[in-house]
């Protein structure tokens, strides 16, 4: 059967299968999702890019996946009919939580896929429970069986015990080489069940991802859980409270594939003209307009960002760019936020809101790719909730906005709940790394004979201080870490100032617990007088707290800069090394007559 | 001297062996081809044919003692019945210690070269091993000795000031033994760590430390203090010169006057366009040997580049500094405010560079060129 002629079959309810793939981030769940496209024939081979659902170059590049990609395989079971297999892609970071569960509520199932030689890490965990939350029907499948590392019953011992999943079942799949994947296939017939719902009532689909067309406007990828839609229906999107006309709706094979109606159970994509992401965001119900359901379904939640950056131009000139290419990508992102912001130091720029770091790496990255601007980016921070002594409660996005401590009655930060897996010999370092960053320890647990899983509640903003990057020192790499944020919790937290040349630099400023603030004073100046270039005249770098100095480093002037060889005759070549010289110094910002580098910038994230 | 006539510069690209900081084009065969080199100089000579007579003739390198006494006659010959060679013009020889024999003095004085610049570098055998020279400091001071007792009209000792393992200390002694011995002129440099050296490789992974720009600006300014108290003018960046021994080809390029430089990778400069031959011996050797222009880069300055360009040349002068006329319109504001910061000193539109400047020299540039 052709490709063509299998997308124009229909496909009954009955013999229809929802499934995510759940995995580590090198675990090898895009290779997999790969072969099983291939293994369908729904991609020829040769025209298969390798990790072909990651549309990105960005994820490709870094090996992740951002935004979910869906794809629907059309598989032949050993009954001799053709089931339509829904593969429902998942983004695979921690900043990713709310979209993954979007992706899962669309699924009845999921493929739990492990490394055979490395084990569970803590993300896998953690998607695993959010699929378990869901009830979906877990198929666990132990990948890379071909590696000579690979210890398939060590692991499945691991899972059986920090799980509770029966592995007696699993399937052993080496993605790579092809190995297991049509008993793969077979499995999900056997073991997923087929999607329930009611034909008869109004349509409820939900949103589980989307992303801007810059042709066909906005993408929506959705699951249809109760009556059908058609092209040309009327629309209602029930949390975004706006109607639009379907203007084309089909299914992903895994390009776009127009058909003429889903029903109950399917999974596919809609277009209905909508110019901006907001208008129909991940979680979001859609109806029929004449006719809408009475309820939506359950568990809209706008993404909410957590940490926030100044993002500036280097050029000041480039302010109006930066904010179109914001606009941009606002188009294709709907959890980020920013506002303009105007710095002492730094000129007009944006705070940018983020889901979280990667999220806050990833939008600088396409910005200055994707748009060719210069950017310099303030080091990142947690918006913290503020009481004032009139009562009245802010929100503070901008260390530099803190209002003067007499104003302050309480400063709350937000709390994560955070899960490290560890080998058992680094327990010891990991719960000292946690108890220094203001830790509460919630559990211990092991999770396999070496493996332990510790689950602390830390501050956000300590996770967002080089948390990771320590974590993976004190364990040589081999603890693993997931988080999400539980609430908000007040402490004894201040602001340090950074100032140069006795000028404060807002964009330098940073909130800290009271109790770190003198060491994390001292550490700063040490790390802007590493990072700040010598000048033609004495730098001084002072960190204080209100009025007070608590450290303070000092840069010597520089006294040569002269180049005292002639070149024989080659007038060129010092000419285009001074024009070289002067195109660098206008890379850095200039705060006073002190030239900033970039790195001094993201130096208030390191501790030591 | 007309306008069109130029300053007649030769890149001998031959060494014994390449030291470590070099980055000249230049190749260390065990046996020099003479002839093929000499002939395709000759070549581009008689391609160029640049107005004459000239009014200076400077042979550098590259090792100029390592060209063979014949064939540098062959070229001499050449340049002065082709061409011409201005009477009294300065006609300047690079050599290395080793070469400098009684011998070698004698051919080329004969040849009518009356300057010879001497490569000394330093005059501590630790300070020429590291950097890799082959001559020990005795070689250096026999063959200043030679050159000072053989008649030429003038002649220069180069050294080198910012030596891995350098100290202050023995800089100034250092200094002090140059001055005993007597040269009328004396280039001092700066060691530039030049990327993609044998030096650069070495500083990277830490093998070699060089002296820090703090303790550079110490020895040059030790150099200033000992050799103008000793009776040098110090009147070019990294020149000095007893009274009447200034260089004159030199001058060429900080007075943007023409220069014809022949041979790989060397320079020209016609009061229009300046180019760059092909640093490799072959490729350039392979062009003429075709009947083609050497070249690798040739471009005509816009009127804002070669303003700049006469600037940026013209103070390196410290004896009579740079003229900012016609172009003072532009400059003036930021001059003034470099003037106003003590680094340099501003008559009139003309700019010389003061005590304090001349270490920030790159700074004052960088101001101009706004």
């Amino acid at each position: 059967m052709t490709r063509k002629s299998r997308s124009q079959t229909r496909i009954p309810r009955e013999r229809i299968r929802n499934f995510s793939i759940i995995a580590h981030i090198d675990h090898g769940k895009s290779t997999l999702a790969d072969r099983l496209l291939e293994v369908t024939e729904t991609v020829d081979k040769r025209a298969q890019k390798d990790q072909f659902l990651d549309k990105m170059d960005l994820e490709r590049e870094r090996g992740i996946t951002i935004k979910s990609q869906t794809a629907r395989l059309v598989h032949t079971a050993p009954d001799g009919l053709d089931y339509a297999l829904n593969l429902i892609d998942t983004p695979g970071h921690v900043d990713f939580t709310y979209e993954v569960s979007r992706s899962l509520k669309a699924c009845e199932g999921a493929l739990l896929v492990v490394d055979a030689s490395q084990g569970v890490e803590a993300q896998t965990l953690a998607n695993v429970y959010l699929a378990l939350e869901e009830n979906l029907e877990l198929i666990t499948v132990l990948n890379k069986i071909d590696l000579p590392a690979a210890e398939p019953d060590r692991v499945k011992a691991e899972i059986e015990s920090a799980i509770g999943l029966e592995t007696h079942d699993a399937i052993n799949v080496s993605a790579k080489e092809g190995h297991g994947v049509p008993e793969l296939l077979d499995a999900i017939v056997a073991r997923l069940p087929a999607p329930k719902g009611d034909a008869e009532a109004p349509p409820r689909a939900l949103i589980f991802d989307s992303w801007y067309d810059p042709y066909r406007g906005v993408i929506i990828m959705m699951r249809v859980f109760d009556g059908s839609l058609k092209k040309g229906q009327k629309v209602r999107f029930m949390a975004g409270k706006a109607d639009y006309e379907v203007l084309e709706i089909g299914v992903m094979e895994p390009d776009m594939t127009p058909v003429s109606e889903l029903g109950v159970g399917e999974v596919g994509y809609l277009v209905c003209g909508i110019k901006e992401i907001r208008d129909a965001r991940v979680g979001d119900t859609v109806t029929d307009a004449r006719k809408p359901a009475e309820k939506p379904l359950a568990g809209f939640k706008p993404a909410q960002p957590m940490v926030f950056a100044g993002i500036f131009p280097v050029e000041g000139h480039e302010f109006e760019n930066l904010r179109e290419a914001l606009d941009k990508l606002a188009l294709n992102d709907a959890a980020i936020s920013y506002e303009a912001e105007t710095s002492g130091a730094l000129g007009f720029g944006f705070r940018v809101g983020f889901l979280g770091l990667l999220h806050m790496e990833i939008v600088q990255e396409r910005l200055e790719r994707e748009f060719d601007l210069d950017l310099v980016t303030t080091a990142p921070s947690v918006v913290y909730k503020v009481v004032q002594t009139n009562g009245e409660e802010i929100l503070v996005e901008n260390p530099k906005l803190l209002p003067p401590t007499q104003n302050i009655e309480t400063i709350s930060e937000p709390i994560v709940r955070a899960t490290v897996h560890t080998p058992q010999e680094y327990v010891g370092a990991v719960l000292k790394l946690c108890e220094e960053r203001r830790g509460v320890q919630k559990e211990i647990a092991y999770v396999g004979p070496s493996r332990v899983m510790v689950t602390y509640e830390l501050p956000l903003s300590e996770i967002i201080l080089d948390f990771f990057d320590r974590l993976k020192t004190a364990t040589r790499g081999y603890a693993s870490l997931d988080y999400e944020v539980i609430g908000f919790r007040s402490d004894d937290l201040v602001k340090v100032d950074v100032l140069i040349n006795g000028d404060p630099v807002d964009a330098l400023a940073i909130i800290v617990h009271r109790a770190a603030s003198q060491s994390r004073g001292r550490v700063l100046c040490k790390k802007m007088r590493e990072i700040l270039p010598r000048q033609q005249f004495e730098i001084a770098i002072q960190a204080a707290i209100g009025g007070k100095i608590i450290a303070r480093e000092t840069i010597s002037a520089y006294r040569k800069n002269v180049t005292a060889k002639c070149y024989g005759g080659d007038i060129t070549r010092k000419r285009k090394l001074l024009e070289k010289q002067k195109a660098g110094k206008k890379r850095m910002k200039q705060v006073g007559n002190v030239e900033i580098p970039q790195a001094a910038f993201m130096a208030i994230l390191k501790t030591e | 001297m007309s306008a069109g006539v130029a300053g007649l510069y030769v890149h001998f690209p031959y060494c014994t062996h390449r030291c470590t900081y070099c980055d000249f084009p230049l190749q260390t065969p065990r046996r020099v081809p003479q002839r093929a080199f000499t002939d395709a100089l000759l070549a581009e000579l008689a391609l160029r044919a640049p107005a004459g007579p000239a009014p200076t003739l400077y042979v550098g390198g590259g090792t100029p003692s390592l060209w063979a006494l014949p064939e540098l006659a062959r070229f001499v010959c050449a340049a002065r019945d082709g061409i011409g060679v201005a009477d009294g013009a300065e006609v300047t020889l690079e050599a290395n210690p080793g070469q400098v024999d009684d011998a070698w003095v004698a051919g080329v004085l004969a040849l009518g070269v009356n300057r010879v610049s001497l490569g000394v570098q330093a005059l501590r055998d630790d300070h020429l091993a590291a950097l890799t020279r082959r001559h020990s400091a005795d070689d250096a001071i026999a063959a200043v000795r030679r050159l000072a007792g053989a008649g030429f009209r003038s002649y220069s000792v180069d050294l080198i000031f910012g030596v891995p393992g350098q100290t202050l200390a023995s800089w100034r002694e250092d200094l002090a033994r140059a001055v005993a011995l007597g040269a009328p002129h004396l280039s001092v440099y700066g060691l530039t760590v030049e990327p993609g050296t044998l030096l650069a490789r070495d500083v990277a992974r830490g093998a070699v430390t060089v002296p820090d720009s703090d303790l550079q600006a110490d020895l040059f300014e030790a150099a200033r203090e000992a050799l103008c108290s000793a009776g040098y003018e110090h009147y070019e960046v990294s020149n000095y010169a007893l009274p009447g021994h200034a260089a004159v080809h030199n001058h060429r390029y900080w007075d943007g006057l023409p220069y014809v430089g022949l041979g790989p990778g060397a320079h020209g400069w016609d009061g229009r366009a300046r180019w760059k031959n092909h640093p490799r011996v072959k490729r350039w050797q392979e062009a003429l040997a075709q009947g083609a222009l050497p070249e690798v880069e040739r471009a005509e300055p816009d009127a804002a580049t070669a303003a700049f360009e006469r600037v940026m040349t013209g103070l390196r002068r410290l004896d009579t500094g740079v003229d900012l006329a016609p172009d003072e319109a532009r400059f003036l504001p930021a001059a003034r405010a470099q003037a106003a910061l003590g680094r340099i000193e501003l008559a009139g539109t003309r700019i010389r560079l003061t005590d304090a400047g001349l270490l920030l020299m790159d700074d004052v540039l960088l101001a101009l060129l706004g």
